[in-house]
C-alpha cells in the first residue's frame, strides 16, 4: 500500500496514531506546531511539511488530531493553514475531541471549497492508540466514512458511524463525561470504604465483581490509581475542556444535567490547585486528602 | 426633549419605555414582535418598522433585549444600530448579557465613532412597572451622567459601578445570588411545612435571624405570605424560570473563563432547569418552590 496520508498534530495520541499508520504501509505527510515532534516518525520515513497548506499539496486525506477546536480552526483556516491548499475532492478527518457546532461550522468551510470534512474522535487512550485499538466514532456522510474506513481501521478496533456531522464529536463529549463523571465518583466511593475499614483494593475487587461495576473499576483503578501511578496519559486540563464542552452540549440540547456538573466542578478545583497537567486519574489525589485517607492498595494489587 | 428610540418593547422593556413617556420623553420604539411594537403604540409611542429607523432619529439609543446573541446582532448585524445611528450617539444597553460582550459591542460601538454603556436592571416587571428598579450603570462617567435622567425615569437607584461592562457584572452576581436563594428558601420551607410548621411563624423568626434575605422579604416563595409576591398569584412572573436558568448559566460561563470553581451555582441553575422541564420555565423563578413538592407521606421510602 502507497497511499499518502496528510498527519497534523503528533501528541500523545497523535504521535502513535500516525505509527500505526506507518506499520499498515502507508507514506505520510506530517505536520506539528513543534517539529521536534515530528523527528520519531521522519526516522521511520515520514515525510516532514512546513505547514499545513505544504501539507495539503501533497495529499487528498488529511487527519487532524489537536488540543482543541481552536487549533484546528487556526490549521484549517489559519495563514498557511489547510484550506489555502487543499485539492478539491479531499478528505479530512477530524480526530481532535472538539466542540460540535464548531466542527459542523468547520466542515461547511471545507465544502465551500469542494472538500469534505467528517469529524471522527477516537476514545481508548495512550494505550489504545499505540496498540490500534481504539474506539473511533464518526460523524459525517456514512460514504465518506466508507472511504475512509481502511485508513481508521489502521488505527482502530472499533469503528461506530455516530450519525451526521458533529455527532462523533457530541458522542465523544458524552462519553467523556461519563468517565470522567463515574471516575470522580467511585474514588469518593472507595474513599468513603476505605474511611469505613475496608482495604481500597478489596472494595475496587468488589465492585469489580459487583453492580457498581465500571471502567473505573475494571480498568483506573487497578492501573493507575491503587499503585500510585497516575499515567493514564490524559492530562486533568483535557477532561475539563470536554466536561466542560459536554455542559454546553447540555444546555443547548435543553437537558437539565445535575449530576454532571457537580462532577466537573471536582475536576475545576483539581484545576486550581495546581494540577492542570496531571494525569485525570490524579484527581484521587485530591479526594484523598480531603477524606484523610489513601487510596494506595494496602496489600498489593491482587 | 431628548429623543429616544427604544429597542426591545416586551415584559420588561414595554412597561420601562412606557416610564419614559410619562416623564415626557418621546420614545420611537422598535420591537421584532409586532404585537410588542402594537402595544408600544398603545401606550403612547411612535412605532418604527426597523431598528435603524428607531435609531436614525434618536439622540440616545436604550435597548432591553433576552441574551447576549440578540444584542451582538441587534448593534453589529446588518441594518443595526451602529450602522444607523449618528456620529456621538449614546447608546445604553440595559439587558442581561455576559459582560464579555458588553465589552465587544463598546469596541465595536467606538470604531463608529458611537458611545455605548451598559445599564442592566433588578427588580423585574412590578419595579420596571412603578419606575423604581435598581440600575446599575458600566461606562465613562461622562457618558453616564448624560443618561442619567433617562435611567432616573425608569429607576430610584441608578449606580454607576466601573467601566464598561462592570454593570453586567454586578447584574450576574446578584442573580447568582437571588437564583440560589430562591432555591435555598423554597428547600427550608418545605422542610419546615413538612415538621408541621407555620410558614409564617418561620418567616417571621428568620426574617429577625441570620437567614434572613431581601427575598424572603419581597418575593416570598411560599404562596399568601407576601401579598405583592408572585407565589400569592399563581406565580405569574416577574423574573421567570427560563430567565433564572439564563442568567445562572452567564454566571457558570464567567466562572468557567475565569477558572473559579463552582458548586452551588450550577446545582442551583439545575434547580431551575428541571423546574421547566416540569412546565414551570414561564412562570416567577420562585415557582422552584412548586417543583419541590414533597411526595406523599403515604408513599413507600
Amino acid at each position: 500500500m502507497s497511499e499518502t496520508i496528510g498527519f497534523i498534530g503528533l501528541g500523545n495520541m497523535g504521535a502513535p496514531m500516525a505509527g500505526r499508520l506507518i506499520t499498515a504501509g502507508y507514506s505520510l505527510v506530517v505536520h506539528d506546531a513543534r517539529p521536534e515532534a515530528a523527528r520519531p516518525l521522519r526516522a521511520r520515513g515520514a515525510t516532514w511539511a512546513t505547514s499545513p497548506a505544504e501539507l495539503a499539496a501533497a495529499t487528498q486525506t488529511v487527519i487532524t488530531i489537536l488540543p482543541t477546536s481552536r487549533e484546528v480552526r487556526e490549521v484549517l483556516l489559519g495563514p498557511k493553514g489547510l484550506l489555502e491548499a487543499l485539492r478539491p475532492g479531499s478528505l479530512v478527518l477530524e480526530m481532535t475531541s472538539a466542540d460540535p457546532s464548531a466542527t459542523r461550522e468547520l466542515a461547511g468551510e471545507v465544502a465551500a471549497r469542494g472538500s469534505a470534512l467528517i469529524d471522527a474522535p477516537v476514545s481508548g487512550g495512550v494505550r489504545g492508540a499505540v496498540e490500534g485499538t481504539l474506539a473511533i466514532m464518526v460523524g459525517g456522510d456514512p460514504a465518506l466514512l466508507e472511504r475512509a474506513r481502511p485508513v481508521l481501521t489502521a488505527m482502530g478496533r472499533n469503528v461506530f458511524h455516530v450519525g451526521p456531522i458533529g455527532a462523533g464529536h457530541a458522542m465523544k463529549l458524552v462519553n467523556n463525561m461519563c468517565s470522567g463523571g463515574i471516575l470522580a465518583l467511585t474514588i469518593e466511593a472507595v474513599a468513603v470504604a476505605a474511611r469505613a475499614g475496608v482495604d481500597p483494593a478489596r472494595a475496587v475487587e468488589i465492585l469489580q465483581a459487583s453492580s457498581g461495576r465500571s471502567n473505573a473499576s475494571d480498568n483506573k483503578f487497578p492501573r493507575f490509581i491503587l499503585n500510585g501511578g497516575f499515567d493514564a496519559g490524559f492530562a486533568i486540563r483535557l477532561m475539563m475542556k470536554d466536561l466542560d464542552g459536554y455542559g454546553r452540549l447540555a444546555q443547548e440540547a435543553g437537558v437539565p444535567s445535575p449530576v454532571a456538573r457537580a462532577a466537573t466542578e471536582i475536576y475545576r478545583l483539581a484545576m486550581a490547585r495546581g494540577m492542570a497537567e496531571q494525569d485525570h486519574t490524579a484527581i484521587a489525589r485530591l479526594i484523598e486528602e480531603w477524606a484523610g485517607v489513601s487510596l494506595r492498595a494496602q496489600g498489593g494489587i491482587a | 426633549m431628548t429623543r429616544i428610540g427604544f429597542i426591545g418593547v416586551g415584559t420588561m422593556g414595554l412597561p420601562m419605555a412606557t416610564n419614559l413617556v410619562k416623564k415626557g420623553f418621546r420614545v420611537t420604539a422598535f420591537d421584532s414582535n409586532p404585537e410588542a411594537v402594537r402595544a408600544a403604540t398603545a401606550a403612547g409611542m411612535t412605532a418604527a418598522a426597523t431598528a435603524a429607523e428607531a435609531v436614525a432619529t434618536a439622540d440616545v439609543v436604550v435597548t432591553m433585549l433576552p441574551s447576549s446573541p440578540h444584542v451582538e446582532a441587534v448593534y453589529t448585524g446588518d441594518g443595526g444600530v451602529l450602522a444607523a445611528a449618528r456620529r456621538g450617539i449614546l447608546c445604553v444597553d440595559m439587558s442581561t448579557i455576559d459582560p464579555a460582550v458588553s465589552q465587544r459591542v463598546a469596541r465595536a460601538a467606538q470604531e463608529r465613532g458611537v458611545r455605548f454603556i451598559d445599564a442592566p436592571v433588578s427588580g423585574g416587571t412590578p419595579r420596571a412597572t412603578e419606575g423604581t428598579l435598581a440600575i446599575m450603570v458600566g461606562g465613562a462617567a461622562a457618558d453616564v451622567e448624560e443618561a442619567r435622567p433617562v435611567l432616573a425615569a425608569m429607576g430610584t437607584n441608578v449606580i454607576h459601578v466601573g467601566a464598561v461592562g462592570s454593570g453586567e457584572v454586578v447584574k450576574l452576581c446578584n442573580n447568582l445570588i437571588a437564583g440560589v436563594v430562591g432555591v435555598a428558601v423554597s428547600e427550608a420551607f418545605r422542610i419546615a411545612e413538612g415538621f408541621g410548621m407555620d410558614p409564617r411563624v418561620v418567616t417571621d423568626v428568620i426574617s429577625k435571624s441570620s437567614g434572613n434575605t431581601f427575598l424572603m422579604g419581597f418575593m416570598h416563595p411560599v404562596p399568601g405570605l407576601v401579598p405583592t409576591a408572585a407565589a400569592s398569584h399563581e406565580y405569574r412572573p416577574g423574573f421567570m424560570t427560563d430567565l433564572m436558568c439564563k442568567d445562572l448559566g452567564l454566571a457558570v460561563e464567567a466562572a468557567r473563563n475565569l477558572r473559579v470553581p463552582l458548586f452551588v451555582t450550577p446545582a442551583a441553575q439545575q434547580v431551575y432547569r428541571l423546574a421547566s422541564s416540569h412546565g414551570l420555565g414561564r412562570r416567577d423563578f420562585t415557582s422552584v418552590y412548586a417543583f419541590l413538592k414533597p411526595s406523599s407521606s403515604q408513599a413507600p421510602v
